[in-house]
């Protein structure tokens, strides 16, 4: 045997967690989609910078609705983590009550947007404004979607029995797709709710 | 605990024919129809990204010799306006989008892992999916000639007059759409390259020992991640606008023609080096076998790459000049223009080091990628030139833009790829191509396309504005557009020799061998072409040059390739750390899959739904990728996904 083959440790085999393939392209995967925001973003100071003040809807978004949806979406972080912590150690159970809370506080989220689509003067045709407020709140909702779908499947796959201590990479990597929607969620909200208040 | 299906320690051997045998029926794609529409094997998928970009390529040049024959003389009636501006959009997104990238993708496809020394992609069934998507997508944008409605405002597709107002037909929403679909076919290809690079080397290959080819399509990849969603957006913003009555861009509501030219340019600029950067990296790989001696200035020429491209996001406002932007911003995105030719230099003075100081070989490929050099100097020139606010002022919109343009990318991109096709047609096929009718084609393609493109300096100089349908005799243009003519014929037979010695070739070239050019990287090292698996045993790399090191003499340790770590479990590749390309886990690959097809096919069916606003259509597509996804995703056994119960 060569020098080569004897420092070879044993070495995990398949999906180790963090060192799977699909973590790291979930991390890409992030990176892309945030930047996707961050154009959207500044779509929205360029329109700030440009018209100076005389785009403001009357009447800024309400806080109503948006403000316990943003806080429901914040916690389910910590309901996330549970999960990814009950898949890292085996504990099926802490699993199962973190995805589920995450989904169901996900949700929540989801639906308080909605209402306030519904409640909102402002629509989509209504000056720059309006425009930016839907895109950006629906592009959002569309990856909160996803995320939902994400928990969901992952709440089968975990009710199966598909995951333990050693093959849970699928939990890893929707949990880190978890986080940045909820960071995306934020910054839309201090966008679109705050910063209006502030100016 | 010594489960061997969580944990064990890699055999390190040599192949013997029995477990050469066994990789065969692992890795094989099966035969016909169906294997055709399910397969993930790289090289596969690669071949078929060069290929049917070569088809977009003749696409987009009939269109530009229909507007030669327009141009040819004043007043001449081949082409009306309306189908002139159809036939310019349609050139520059087939040549820019359709062409120019996807065709360094299927060389960065197919020679990637045997660069790396892997058996695949990172994301093998990602990748059949990119290609499935790409496909798609530009048939998508075809359609739209097919029905006599292309896009019809130039690949840069300016507000105003893309919006409805002013361009009522479907125009414009095959291009936005089509853009939007394309869009995810890059992205998740980007992604796919980062993390193969990242994850899948062989063991030893470490950063320092990187192929130099590889840097040029990593760099560019990273760019996309960071530059596709721009374009995305933007192509989104305007269908929203043209269907949904939004008001990015429309002035009487306040809209912003010019965030449109900042979202468009944000992405295109960047694009453009995404374009140029892989091309050089074939280049910078290529040349060197040539000249019989390394690269001169391996690190030197890896960050000039690297830097080319950050500074590469900074100059987006130089395609702006003309808009009434501040001064500040013409200075600072002037100046950082300009300063981007120093990374430039540093290739091009590398690559005339390895001429001078090597033994050239002067083959048809070698011809290819030393030409590419003086091409790029006098693009890079003429970009230089533009670089410069006052001069861009006077030559914006004219030919001279043009003939930049196409000195840039037929001549960093266009000459490189047909080098490279020369360089790896024997990898690809197990047959050279034929070098007698090589050199022809090189001298056809060369002086083709230096008397279609170098006499469009001046056109532009003496005021020729870009894209009109037609001009009138006084004008004084009439020679010069008569010369572009026949050079852009020229050209035009050259490419068609290219296509000619591939199909002869492919017959009766002489076979080939694993390694004709006495080239030094892993590709070079299995049999031409390679087996399903790409490598018996992975093999071990102690320097840049595996194959050349007895005569370099660079380190004492030597890389291994006939004895190395025999994966048999399953379809199975060595993971490595990002930096050091230690071995830190053995990854399970999948096999053959229908999903990306089925998840492209949804896909296709809902972007149709969204251009003819049939919504139904859009929601069962969605319906059916959506399925396609989470078959995909469902977590196997066999992948180390999830956990097996042993019985």
């Amino acid at each position: 045997m060569s020098e080569t083959a004897r420092s070879l440790p044993v070495l995990p085999v398949g999906t180790p967690g963090r060192r799977s393939l699909g973590w790291w392209g979930m991390l890409w995967a992030i990176v892309t989609e945030g930047t996707l925001f961050a154009y959207l973003l500044f779509s929205y100071g360029y329109f700030a910078v440009q018209l100076a003040g005389n785009w403001m809807p009357r009447q800024v978004p309400p806080l109503r609705l948006a403000l316990p949806g943003i806080v429901l979406l914040v916690i389910s972080v910590p309901a996330m983590w549970l999960g990814s912590f009950g898949a890292r150690r085996g504990r099926t159970v802490a699993l199962l009550i973190g995805l589920v809370l995450a989904l169901a506080l996900g949700a929540a989220f989801g639906v308080l947007q909605g209402l306030d689509w519904r409640s909102e003067p402002l629509t989509l045709r209504q000056g720059e404004f309006g425009s930016v407020y839907y895109t950006l709140t629906g592009l959002h909702l569309a990856h909160l979607a996803a995320g939902l779908l994400g928990l969901l499947l992952m709440l089968i796959w975990s009710a199966l029995g598909y995951f333990d201590a050693r093959r849970h990479a699928p939990v890893l990597i929707l949990a880190a797709y978890w986080y940045f929607v909820v960071v995306v969620g934020v910054t839309v909200f201090v966008a679109l709710y705050v910063l209006p208040r502030v100016w | 605990m010594a489960d061997p299906e969580l944990e064990r320690r890699p055999e390190f051997a040599t192949a013997t024919v029995a477990y050469a045998h066994d990789l065969e029926r692992l890795w094989e794609t099966s035969p016909g129809i169906a294997g055709w529409l399910s397969t993930v094997d790289h090289k596969e998928i690669g071949i078929r990204y060069l290929v049917t970009a070569f088809a977009f390529l003749c696409a987009g040049g009939i269109e530009a010799l229909l507007m030669r024959l327009q141009l040819a003389g004043p007043d001449r009636h081949v082409l009306g306006p309306h189908a002139y501006d159809q036939a310019f959009s349609m050139h520059g997104i087939s040549m820019i989008f359709l062409y120019a990238f996807p065709v360094l993708s299927g060389f960065s496809n197919y020679l990637w892992p045997l660069v790396l020394g892997s058996r695949d992609m990172a994301f093998p069934r990602l990748n059949a999916l990119s290609y499935w998507i790409y496909v798609a997508a530009g048939l998508f944008m075809y359609a739209g000639l097919a029905i006599g409605q292309a896009p019809n405002d130039g690949w840069y597709n300016y507000v105003p007059y893309a919006n409805r107002e002013y361009n009522p037909g479907m125009n414009e929403d095959f291009y936005s759409l089509g853009m939007i679909f394309l869009g995810i076919s890059t992205t998740v290809g980007s992604i796919n390259f980062i993390v193969t690079l990242a994850r899948t080397r062989a063991p030893g290959m470490s950063v320092n020992r990187l192929p130099i080819l590889v840097w040029g399509t990593l760099t560019a990849s990273v760019a996309n991640v960071l530059a596709v969603p721009s374009v995305s957006l933007a192509f989104f913003l305007l269908w929203m606008d043209r269907q949904f009555g939004t008001h990015f861009f429309d002035v009487p509501q306040g809209g912003q023609p010019l965030l449109w030219q900042h979202l468009f340019w944000m992405y295109a600029h960047p694009w453009v080096y995404a374009l140029v950067l892989p091309a050089m990296g074939i280049v910078s790989d290529g040349l060197p076998t040539f000249c019989r001696r390394p690269l001169v200035g391996y690190a030197p020429v890896a960050l000039a790459t690297v830097a080319t491209m950050i500074l590469g996001f900074g100059v987006w406002v130089h395609h702006m000049f003309a808009t009434g932007i501040p001064n500040l911003a013409l200075a600072f995105f002037g100046g950082a223009s300009i300063v981007i030719a120093v990374p430039s230099a540093v290739a091009v003075f590398a690559w005339t080091a390895t001429i001078w100081l090597g033994r050239p070989v002067i083959t048809t490929a070698f011809l290819f990628f030393a030409s590419m050099i003086v091409l790029f100097v006098i693009g890079g020139v003429s970009g230089f030139m533009t670089g410069s606010v006052p001069v861009d002022w006077q030559l914006t919109e004219t030919y001279f833009v043009v003939a930049h343009i196409h000195y840039v990318l037929i001549g960093i991109n266009v000459f490189p790829v047909v080098g490279g096709i020369y360089y790896w047609f024997p990898k690809f096929t197990g047959r050279m191509l034929d070098e007698k009718l090589g050199k022809w084609n090189f001298w056809t393609m060369f002086i083709g396309f230096n008397v279609a493109f170098l006499p469009m300096h001046l056109t532009g100089l003496w005021g020729m504005p870009r894209r009109i349908y037609t001009y009138s005799p006084d004008m004084g243009w009439t020679t010069l557009n008569a010369i572009t003519t026949v050079g852009a014929f020229i050209f035009a037979i050259g490419v068609a020799m290219l296509l000619i010695n591939v199909v002869i070739s492919l017959r009766v070239g002489r076979i080939a061998g694993a390694n004709p050019w006495d080239a030094p990287t892993l590709e070079w090292s299995v049999p031409s072409p390679p087996p399903p698996y790409n490598f018996a045993v992975i093999p071990h790399v102690a320097s840049r040059h595996p194959l050349w090191e007895d005569r370099l003499g660079e380190s004492e340790v030597t890389s291994l390739v006939t004895r190395g770590l025999l994966l048999d479990h399953g379809r199975e590749t060595i993971g490595t750390s990002p930096l050091d390309g230690d071995p830190d886990v053995i990854l399970k690959m999948p096999g053959d899959s229908y999903m990306p097809l089925l998840l492209s096919v949804g896909l296709t069916m809902g972007f149709v739904g969204l251009l003819v606003h049939l919504w139904w259509l859009a929601v069962a597509g969605a319906a059916v990728a959506l399925i396609a996804g989470v078959v995909w995703l469902w977590p196997r056994g066999t992948l180390g996904q999830r956990r097996v119960r042993h019985v």
